[in-house]
Order: C-alpha cells, then sequence, then structure tokens
C-alpha cells in the first residue's frame, strides 16, 4: 500500500461512492415507503399464497410480504440492490487498474520507487473501500428507514445486518474477478467486457435455475446463488462460514491479481 | 550507469529490438536517435521494467531493469512518450501525489521547476494544451533531482523557447552528475545537449558517434563572394575544396581544416560569405541510405 496513491485514489472515486450510496440508501427508502400500503392489502399476501412455489421463488416471495424484512429481503435485495452493485463493482475495477495502463497513466505510477504489487493492492483496497462504504450507508440507511417510515417496526436489525454483510462480501468476491480481469486485460475494453459478460452470466444463471426443477442445477454455476437474502433475513444458513469462504474466495482472487500485475509487461 | 547487454524483444509484430547493447557511463548525456518505430520507446519501457527482454540484460546502476525494477525507480525519473494522466486532478495534485509515492521532503525543486516552465499547475489535467502536459511531466520527471533520466522524446510539443528552457535543464543535471538518456526523432532538437548518439534503425543500433568527433568531423559549405576572376583562380589553386563555381560565387567544403581555408581566404579580396549548418541529420543520412539500400 501507498497512503498517497490510497488518498488521491480514494479522493478522486468519492464522489462516484457517496452517489452509488446515497443512491442505494434512496431506492431502499422508496420500498420501505411503499411497503406500509402494501402490508396493509391483504389481497396482494393471498394472490402470493395462491402462486406455485416456484413462481414465488422467482420473484423472490417464499415468504410473503407480512415483514419489511421480507419486503425488503425479496425485492430490494434479490434484484435492484445487486444491480446497483454490480454496475458500480465493474466500472471502478475497470477504470482503477485496465484505463490507466490502457490510456498510459499507469507509467506515472510504475515510474516511483512503489512496487506493482503496492500499487495493485493500493488500487484494490479503494475498490473494496467503496463497496464497503456503499454497503455500509445502506444498511445503516435501511435500518433508519424503516424505524421512521413503518408504524409499527419489526425489523430484526440483526439478520438484516448479517444479510449486508453477506452481500458485502459477495461483492468482495466480484470485485476480485473484475479487478483480475482489470489487472491482467489487454485493454479497457476487454476487462469491462469480461467482467461485466461473466458477472450477467452469473446472474442469469441465478434468474433462470428458479424457473424449474429440471434448470435448478444451474445455480451451482452461479456466485449470486451464495447471497440467500430470504434465508438471512429470517437467521436461516450458516452465515459465518458462508462470509468466511466469501472473504477467503475474495482474498484470492485479489492476490491472484496482484500477483498477475506483477508479471505482466506493459507499453508504457 | 546505464547498460544494455545483447537485449532482445521481439513483438508478434515483427518489430522490437534486436541484439542491442549500449553502455552509457555516469554523467553522460546520450541522445537516442531514430525514426518513429524504430524501437526507442521499446528500449526505454526494458530499462523502467515494464517490458521484459527476451534474452539479455539491461541494468541501471547495476540493478537488474525488470528483477530490481524498485530499486532502479528509486533513482530513475521518467518521462514516458505518451502524455496521459489520471483522470480527475489538476498538475499540483498529480505532482503532489508522486511526490508523496517518492516520500519526497523537499519541493524547492518541484517549485522552482514549475515557475521556470511557466506552468500553470492548477490547471485541470484534461484541459491542458500538449504542451502544458509535456511540461508536467518533464517537471515529474526532475523535480526530486534523480541521478539518472529516462526521456522519451522530451522536447516534443514544446515551443521554441521551452526547447531552451529544457535544454539548459538537462544541461544543469548533467552538470549536477546525472546521467541522461533522451529519445528524440529530431537530431537538432538534442544536438545540443549530448555527449554521444546512438542511431536506431529497426531495433538495431547501427551507429554510436562521440558529437564533438561529428562536429569536428561535419561537413560544412560555404559559400564566398569574391571581388573578381582573379581571386577565384587564386582560390581554386589553393587545394580547397570546390563544390562549385558560380561568377564570383563559389561554394567550398571544409570537413575540420579550417585553418587551410581561413589561410586561404586570406590571401584574396572577399566581399562576402554565408554558411549553412548541416547537423547531424545529414551526416548521418548515409546510414539510413546504406539500410534503405539493403
Amino acid at each position: 500500500m501507498s497512503a498517497a496513491l490510497f488518498r488521491t485514489t480514494l479522493k478522486i472515486h468519492t464522489p462516484t461512492i457517496l452517489s452509488y450510496a446515497l443512491g442505494t440508501s434512496v431506492y431502499l427508502w422508496l420500498f420501505i415507503g411503499v411497503y406500509p400500503s402494501l402490508a396493509k392489502s391483504s389481497a396482494l399476501n393471498s394472490l402470493l399464497q395462491s402462486l406455485p412455489p416456484g413462481m414465488l421463488q422467482v420473484i423472490g416471495y417464499q415468504s410473503g410480504v407480512s415483514q419489511v424484512g421480507d419486503f425488503l429481503a425479496g425485492e430490494f435485495y434479490g434484484l435492484i440492490y445487486l444491480i446497483i452493485l454490480a454496475i458500480y463493482t465493474v466500472t471502478t475495477a475497470t477504470k482503477l487498474m485496465a484505463r490507466s495502463v490502457d490510456n498510459g497513466s499507469m507509467a506515472y505510477l510504475l515510474s516511483t520507487p512503489v512496487s506493482r504489487t503496492r500499487v495493485a493492492l493500493t488500487e484494490a483496497a479503494v475498490l473494496a473501500v467503496g463497496i464497503v462504504v456503499i454497503g455500509g450507508v445502506s444498511t445503516l440507511a435501511g435500518i433508519l428507514g424503516v424505524d421512521w417510515l413503518v408504524a409499527s417496526p419489526n425489523l430484526n436489525v440483526r439478520h438484516f445486518v448479517e444479510m449486508n454483510i453477506v452481500g458485502v462480501l459477495l461483492f468482495c468476491v466480484i470485485a476480485g474477478y473484475c479487478f483480475l480481469f482489470s489487472s491482467l486485460a489487454r485493454d479497457e475494453r476487454t476487462a469491462a467486457g469480461m467482467s461485466a459478460g461473466l458477472t450477467m452470466v452469473f446472474f442469469a444463471f441465478k434468474m433462470v435455475s428458479a424457473l424449474g426443477d429440471h434448470v435448478s442445477r444451474l445455480k451451482y454455476l452461479s456466485v449470486f446463488t451464495v447471497f440467500q437474502p430470504q434465508d438471512l433475513i429470517h437467521g436461516r444458513g450458516p452465515v459465518v462460514s458462508t462470509s468466511l469462504w466469501l472473504a477467503l474466495a475474495a482474498a484470492a482472487l485479489f492476490a491472484a491479481a496482484v500477483a498477475g500485475f506483477r508479471r505482466r509487461e506493459m507499453s508504457l | 550507469m546505464i547498460r544494455l547487454r545483447q537485449v532482445t524483444k521481439r513483438f508478434r509484430s515483427g518489430r522490437g529490438i534486436f541484439d542491442l547493447s549500449l553502455d552509457i557511463q555516469k554523467g553522460e548525456v546520450f541522445g537516442y536517435l531514430g525514426p518513429n518505430g524504430a524501437g526507442k520507446s521499446t528500449t526505454l519501457r526494458i530499462l523502467m521494467g515494464f517490458l521484459r527482454p527476451d534474452s539479455g540484460a539491461a541494468t541501471v546502476g547495476q540493478h537488474d531493469c525488470w528483477q530490481e525494477a524498485t530499486r532502479v525507480h528509486e533513482m530513475v525519473g521518467y518521462l514516458p512518450g505518451e502524455l496521459s494522466f489520471m483522470e480527475g486532478m489538476n498538475g499540483m495534485r498529480f505532482l503532489r501525489l508522486l511526490g508523496g509515492m517518492r516520500k519526497l521532503q523537499d519541493v524547492t525543486r518541484r517549485d522552482e521547476l514549475i515557475e521556470r516552465f511557466e506552468l500553470d499547475v492548477r490547471m485541470p489535467i484534461p484541459k491542458m494544451s500538449k504542451g502544458t502536459k509535456q511540461k508536467l511531466g518533464i517537471v515529474a520527471a526532475f523535480m526530486h533531482r534523480p541521478e539518472v533520466l529516462i526521456l522519451d522524446e522530451p522536447t516534443s510539443g514544446l515551443d521554441p523557447l521551452m526547447q531552451q528552457r529544457f535544454l539548459e535543464l538537462v544541461e544543469e543535471d548533467k552538470r549536477r552528475g546525472a546521467t541522461v538518456l533522451l529519445s528524440s526523432h529530431l537530431f537538432p532538437e538534442v544536438e545540443r545537449v549530448c555527449d554521444r548518439v546512438g542511431i536506431l534503425k529497426d531495433g538495431r543500433i547501427v551507429a554510436v558517434e562521440d558529437v564533438k568527433d561529428l562536429r569536428a568531423h561535419q561537413r560544412r559549405v560555404f559559400t564566398v563572394q569574391l571581388a573578381g576572376r582573379e581571386d577565384v583562380q587564386k582560390l581554386q589553386r589553393t587545394g580547397c575544396r570546390i563544390v562549385q563555381t558560380r561568377g564570383d560565387e563559389i561554394d567550398i567544403e571544409v570537413r575540420g581544416d579550417y585553418n587551410r581555408f581561413v589561410k586561404a581566404l586570406s590571401q584574396c579580396d572577399v566581399t562576402g560569405m554565408t554558411t549553412r549548418d548541416l547537423g547531424l541529420e545529414e551526416i548521418f543520412m548515409h546510414y539510413y541510405a546504406g539500410q534503405e539500400a539493403l
């Protein structure tokens, strides 16, 4: 790590990180805001009960909408949250390494006595800090929003936080492979294409696998399967071991990115 | 100080540098010349540890450029050939970033250079002109008083005044004991500061010459106007190399033998004299011409 590089790079990316954090929070409040009117509508709940379980899985409402946590887990964390964070992760990871190598500005950083390893680790840290900030701010926004906007809040804060932690760690893994592509790709477009492509494939597998038993195995091909907001909000599933595995996977991917970046050749 | 030993780096396009050896002494200014695509930047990138040679060894101050790149970078100031900087900052923030990464405490040299090149460091980098970006790159390369300077096309984009200031800066750092390797495709631009020049062609060094020797053997043509016919004949008998005679005007070629030329002139009634500096470019012409023929 280089403190000077970290400070400057973080400063450059702060507006982006804050706008993503704010955007996620506002979106979350919007969902919390509509929740009371949905919860009152018994028609919706009975409609959901009448649907086949497979269908419920696709739209993310296995447990109905009797609790605000279920509603957020199903509607927000099952889709919007994933999309927002995926966009942040793919674009920022690409900018941090591939763009600087592609346009040549990396030459200035690498001509200083700060080693390639340290440069790459610093850039990776900025990427990870962004995910943690966006995840942290939206966790806080969720807890406060439910408190303010829902008349009789019945959110299990502990489970909500756990769900967010696993979400952040999931995106650390996604950031890991995006950073790997960014560190090794020939140019910026290749890096962005590979990162966005793989993420979309994972996302498609997650969606398709819920459609029926004969395709359910596809879920094992998607990193998103690790993140089950519906289970997490009820405190089901091995949170600690899942988190550890995700953290390990992220660390391994970042380590691979740094190792690859050390060895690669660049026309700077 | 800077040493390349039979370095080969072949790209898939077939270009690259081949079996290239070069030795640059401490305190020397070496001009690395050649047309675009000859392999100048490739050589400099190998020295910076951005590219790894296929074979051979490149060292700066005894340190291997690939294995010990960090040690090399401690000694070096580098100006890349491509002018692109990080997005979203102004010139000062960029210089502070590099200073911070170098743990540079003393910024007097940086501020002095900013003033000397009349650089507006508060301007956002994307708004800067090509020349201004080049100046920013030069300040970044020189601000930490490096022992070794590796400069890729340092004069490109600079106006004549700033080119002069840049050459003065190189001379100043040379007096300080710095070793300088600078590339250029324009000989006259760098001729003044270089001790030696090497000519690169298709990835191979075709000539390395001492600039002093080159100057001494430089072919110069003087056009002398004389008072009358008899003076022309007198001059023709002195044994000077006469290229052309047009009435009272005579073109004489001189290669280092100035004394004989001046003595011959002293016997005649000279009414005017002009000369044209051929520069290194024309001296090296035959290298290129020869290669072209192959």
